[in-house]
């Protein structure tokens, strides 16, 4: 029963998805199936149509970027905990965080809050280069060291404050700040090209986030648009 | 036998001590709550505590003549059941995490819930064990008994007001079994066949008082508050706490604090790092390390107001992320609010030299005040509360009389959140309409503007139609900050959401169909309840429509969960589990229950304690509701109402009239009419009055209107019970029933005045005293001899 499962997944999948080059692991994992449902029913059906952040979850190994502890829950529809009161987010709010960036091969793009590295290493399957930034040193070094090992060269993580951004990297075509904020760090506009695109949960409670889209127009003229309230949940952390 | 001694001084005394101790960890446990998780899961306490003495009601009807035999060892029993119990509520959040949120849906979470709440509820159980076989013990003695139950329990409520403001809330819990403990080692060591209980007793309190010295563990806070989330930014630290009698106060350090609500897309430089002080555990107010102005302070929406009225005195009323007094500069500000504490961390680091503080409430400054000023600002309206809490700051009354405190042209500023859909705002421009046309406005919307950034909202309302100088001081410093414009007088072809896109500019559609009547509200702000919050109905941030909730979970998603209001939610949720408690715990016993006799059947003792058992908490409730309109402060407020509520309870008991004298009904309910309309004239129609005067009247004033009604319902329990002298199998039952039914009513009161108004919990508790009043007519009107023992006991006379 199992087999033919499979048998018939693999028939329904797109070409791309079994002949894709690769630059980390292309290879049949033990969770590829996995990811692959998880592409459908997670991320196609819930409207994210941009081929190359399609193309880049389905290859994306989640579960080499979680703790082994919860490993076989990497493509579940769900956050988890990574550690450090830190969360990877939910595979779907990744796919569009993504998808709003409108990613172009050439760009250079900067992650703030690197947690575990996934969403630098879906970034890193679009984009030439990708800037990493993470306040937790224990955090930075683990995505750093699992980035490494899978293979994404164009990924430089650094241990640092998110909040003034990279100067030295900067302008940068799109920002993505993976960490709520209670406003947009200025900084971060600042090194945002004209013409460039961020992606930044804003609010500071729990429960009152915003997915907020800021543009940056040609003259400098920055916009918001409310895309979606996110749900942060704190995940289990050590008790104070 | 130990069951059949007289009752003797020291035995009152204990009972005294016992309630106060009950009481006091009642009034406590709310405090907890609130501290530790969400503030509607602070009324689980007096749902706890209700339901402690339901069980015991039970547990005593199901003993039966057990209890005069098991006398003074089922006493030290129940002590020792408390002083447990509250020692082992203290630790096992320690050793067990909890969400209550997530026991919706995770059957762990609901498992973990159910044995937090059962340790809590035990110190209830243990202490009403107590209290409700001395009835049975000493029937005769009701009304005595009666009346050191209810003092002492009102000396409980007092206990918190008493050490709050010096202790820190661990040690204030704390206290509380140590001092059961040597209530009970006291009563053990001076009664045979309790010694040993005694003598283990005493050394427990000793290695209690050694904790306590040593330092109890902190209360652990949810994942989900301020002070969680604060503390998990790396590097925060706390630099200093404070205990008070409201609130804790700590003060959080970290290079990531950078808090800055409202400020513009277009400020490109660093926002300086801030200390926060978090107050108790989710109200975040930034603490600037320096005076120095790092400019950003110019470049957010909060300094519109001071661009435009630039001189002349302002008054700030509360505190919030909001509050900047760096844009304030130097000018004469006076600040409102009621926490000495925060004044003085502002005052310590020299952050408010221009800062006048005044400490008490809002509402009664806006009354009691002589002056007027150019810009009231409502900065504690930005940090929001919880759907069912009472906020007398935005109602159509206190718009209306704070724009008579404006001097001409003066400006209000109320900052608020904003979602998509719009959960408050909307209902935010239809209170200030409302609040308008009460001080005879004509065109609402020549005299409001709004100003709308990233996800904050201020709204500015004049007691005058809006200068052109307004209107192009408004305008410029929004296109230069990239401020969109929700609403501006003769200006209605502005485009809206020009920097700050919604779905559909909702905001700009609203405030010209409410205030201007040009078009309909538009359908996204219909999701939520938009009729003005007053004074009556003072739940401004209660929003869910419930035939919305249905919509707003097939449109959202899951994401919709967070659009609804959990406070509503969480108190029916508890009236449900409550009702369902109640019903099993009064039928369980019903077997080994005498069905009664004519005319004092069961059916009839029944709705008689249940209906003043819902019939005193529902008064409780709504009293407790109103006062927070004189004395803002919850805690104080708690204290005032549930200890003047208890002492006058007491102080009626000893007046009961004896049970079968023809006129004893209407000697117990008619007073309760008439004190009950009394307390409703002086809060409801006096308000305004007794809002101008200061404190000390407003207390003496409120305990003037209360003791009546207090006095007044303190009678038609004992006068009930001893009615049932008769009959004494159904005291504890009774007793068990009125427990139960008061579990209910709490929930009751705060939806019946949500839904309704607090009219209407006025109305209906006044209607279960007259079903009880009926209930009473009857039984006297069909007199049956009495010739059970105890009936003329000593009281009676």
């Amino acid at each position: 029963m199992k087999r033919w499962f499979v048998i018939a997944l693999l028939l329904a999948l797109p070409a791309e998805a079994l002949s894709r080059p690769g630059t980390a692991r292309e290879d049949v994992d033990d969770y590829y199936y996995e990811r692959l449902q998880m592409v459908r029913m997670q991320i196609e059906k819930r409207g994210i149509q941009d081929k190359a952040v399609i193309k880049a979850m389905r290859t994306v190994p989640r579960h080499e970027l979680v703790p082994a502890s919860v490993e076989d829950e990497a493509y579940s529809d769900h956050p988890l905990p990574i550690g450090h009161g830190q969360t990877i987010s939910q595979p779907y709010i990744v796919a569009l965080m993504t998808e709003l960036l409108e990613l172009e091969p050439d760009d250079v793009v900067l992650e703030v809050g690197t947690g575990s590295g996934y969403q630098a290493a879906i970034l890193g399957q679009i984009v030439s280069r990708v800037v990493s930034l993470e306040i937790i040193g224990n955090l930075a070094n683990r995505a750093r060291r699992d980035l490494e090992r899978l293979g994404y060269s164009n990924i430089k993580v650094k241990h640092r404050d998110g909040y003034g951004g990279d100067p030295k990297k900067a302008p940068f075509d799109a920002i993505v700040v993976t960490a709520a904020a209670t406003h947009i760090p200025p900084p971060l506009l600042k090194q945002l090209k004209p013409g460039g695109i961020m992606v930044i949960p804003v609010g500071g409670k729990a429960w009152t986030q915003n997915l907020i889209l800021v543009k940056k127009d040609e003259e400098g003229t920055v916009t918001s648009e409310n895309i979606l309230p996110v749900r942060f949940v704190p995940l289990t952390r050590k008790r104070r | 036998m130990m069951g059949n001694r007289k009752i003797r001084y020291s035995d009152y005394l204990t009972l005294a001590i016992l309630s106060a101790v009950g009481l006091a960890y009642e009034v406590l446990l709310l405090r907890v709550f609130s501290y530790s998780q969400w503030s509607h899961f602070a009324s689980i306490a007096v749902s706890l505590a209700l339901l402690g003495f339901g069980v015991a009601g039970t547990t005593l009807t199901l003993l039966g003549q057990r209890v005069h035999r098991m006398g003074d060892r089922l006493f030290m029993a129940g002590m020792l059941t408390g002083a447990a119990g509250m020692l082992l509520s203290v630790m096992l959040p320690h050793w067990i995490s909890t969400r209550p949120l997530f026991a919706i849906w995770n059957l762990a979470e609901l498992q973990k819930l159910l044995l937090l709440d059962f340790v809590a509820f035990i110190p209830f159980f243990g202490i009403a064990l107590c209290i409700g076989q001395v009835f049975m013990r000493w029937p005769e003695s009701t009304r005595k008994l009666y009346c050191a139950n209810l003092i002492g329990s009102g000396m409980g409520a007092i206990m918190p007001l008493c050490l709050l403001p010096w202790l820190f809330l661990e040690h204030v819990l704390f206290l509380m079994p140590i001092l059961l403990l040597i209530t009970a080692t006291a009563f053990g060591l001076s009664h045979g066949g309790t010694r040993l209980a005694g003598r283990i007793s005493l050394s427990v309190a000793i290695l209690a008082t050694i904790w306590l010295a040593v330092g109890p563990p902190r209360i652990p806070v949810s994942d989900f508050k301020q002070l969680s989330y604060m503390l998990d930014l790396p590097d925060a630290k706390i630099i200093d706490q404070r205990p008070g009698l409201s609130n804790q106060y700590t003060v959080v350090r970290s290079k990531s604090i950078r808090l800055a609500p409202g400020l513009s897309l277009q400020w490109e430089n660093p926002v300086p790092a801030q200390d926060a002080v978090v107050i108790d555990s989710d109200r975040v107010i930034p603490l600037p390390r320096s005076m120095e102005a790092s400019g950003h302070e110019r470049a957010m929406l909060g300094y519109a107001p001071f661009l435009m009225r630039n001189d002349g005195p302002v008054a700030v009323l509360g505190a919030s992320e909001w509050l900047s007094f760096g844009q304030i500069e130097n000018r004469p500000v006076e600040w409102v609010q009621d926490s000495r504490e925060l004044a003085q961390l502002f005052d310590e680091r020299g952050l408010a030299k221009h800062v006048h503080h005044r400490f008490g409430g809002a509402r009664s400054f806006l009354h009691s005040t002589k002056k007027t000023y150019a810009i009231i600002y409502l900065a504690d309206c930005f940090s929001g509360k919880d759907s069912t809490s009472e906020d007398y700051l935005l109602t159509t009354n206190a718009i209306t009389t704070a724009l008579k405190k404006l001097q001409p042209g003066g400006l209000l500023a109320i900052p608020i959140g904003m979602d998509y859909p719009p959960k408050h705002a909307i209902k935010l421009i239809t209170t200030i309409d409302a609040g308008l046309k009460n001080t005879g406005a004509s065109n609402p919307a020549q005299q409001v503007i709004i100003l709308r950034s990233l996800k904050e909202v201020l709204v500015l309302v004049s007691n005058q139609p809006f200068q052109q100088t307004d209107l192009n001081t408004v305008h410029s410093f929004s296109e230069q900050w990239s401020f969109d414009l929700a609403a501006l007088p003769d200006n209605p072809d502005e485009l809206p959401d020009t920097y700050h896109q919604l779905p559909d500019p909702v905001l700009y559609l609203s405030a010209r169909s409410i205030l201007a009547n040009e078009g309909e509200l538009p359908e996204s702000g219909k999701w939520y309840r938009t009729r003005p919050a007053t004074d009556n109905h003072p739940y401004f941030w209660w929003s869910m429509r419930w035939k919305s909730v249905p919509s707003l979970l097939s449109t959202f998603g899951k994401q919709g969960l967070i659009w609804l209001d959990w406070g509503i939610l969480a108190t029916v949720a508890k009236a449900v589990v409550a009702t369902a408690l109640a019903a099993s715990l009064i039928l369980l016993p019903l077997g080994r229950l005498p069905r009664g006799e004519e005319p004092v059947s069961r059916a009839s003792v029944f709705w008689y304690f249940g209906a003043i058992g819902m019939g005193f908490l529902l008064l409780e409730m709504a009293v407790f509701q109103r006062c927070l309109l004189f004395l803002t402060n919850p805690v104080s407020t708690a204290s005032l109402v549930i200890g003047t509520f208890l002492v006058g309870a007491g102080t009626g008991s000893l007046s009961t009239p004896p049970a079968n004298s023809s006129t004893a009904a209407k000697r117990v309910f008619f007073p309760i009419v008439l004190a009950t309309a009394f307390a409703f004239v002086v809060l409801f129609f006096g308000k305004n009055h007794l809002l101008a005067f200061p404190l000390w009247f407003r207390i003496a004033s409120l305990i003037v209107s209360i003791l009546p009604v207090a006095w007044s319902l303190g009678r038609a329990f004992p006068w009930g019970l001893r009615k049932l002298d008769c009959q004494r199998p159904l005291i504890p039952w009774a007793w068990g029933v009125n427990g139960f039914i008061s579990v209910l009513a709490a929930p009751c009161a705060t939806l019946l005045s949500i839904h309704f108004g607090q009219p209407v919990s006025w109305a209906c508790a006044v209607a279960c005293y007259l079903l009880a009043a009926s209930i009473a007519q009857r039984w006297n009107a069909n007199p049956r001899p009495i010739n059970a023992p105890g009936t003329s006991g000593p009281d009676q006379k």
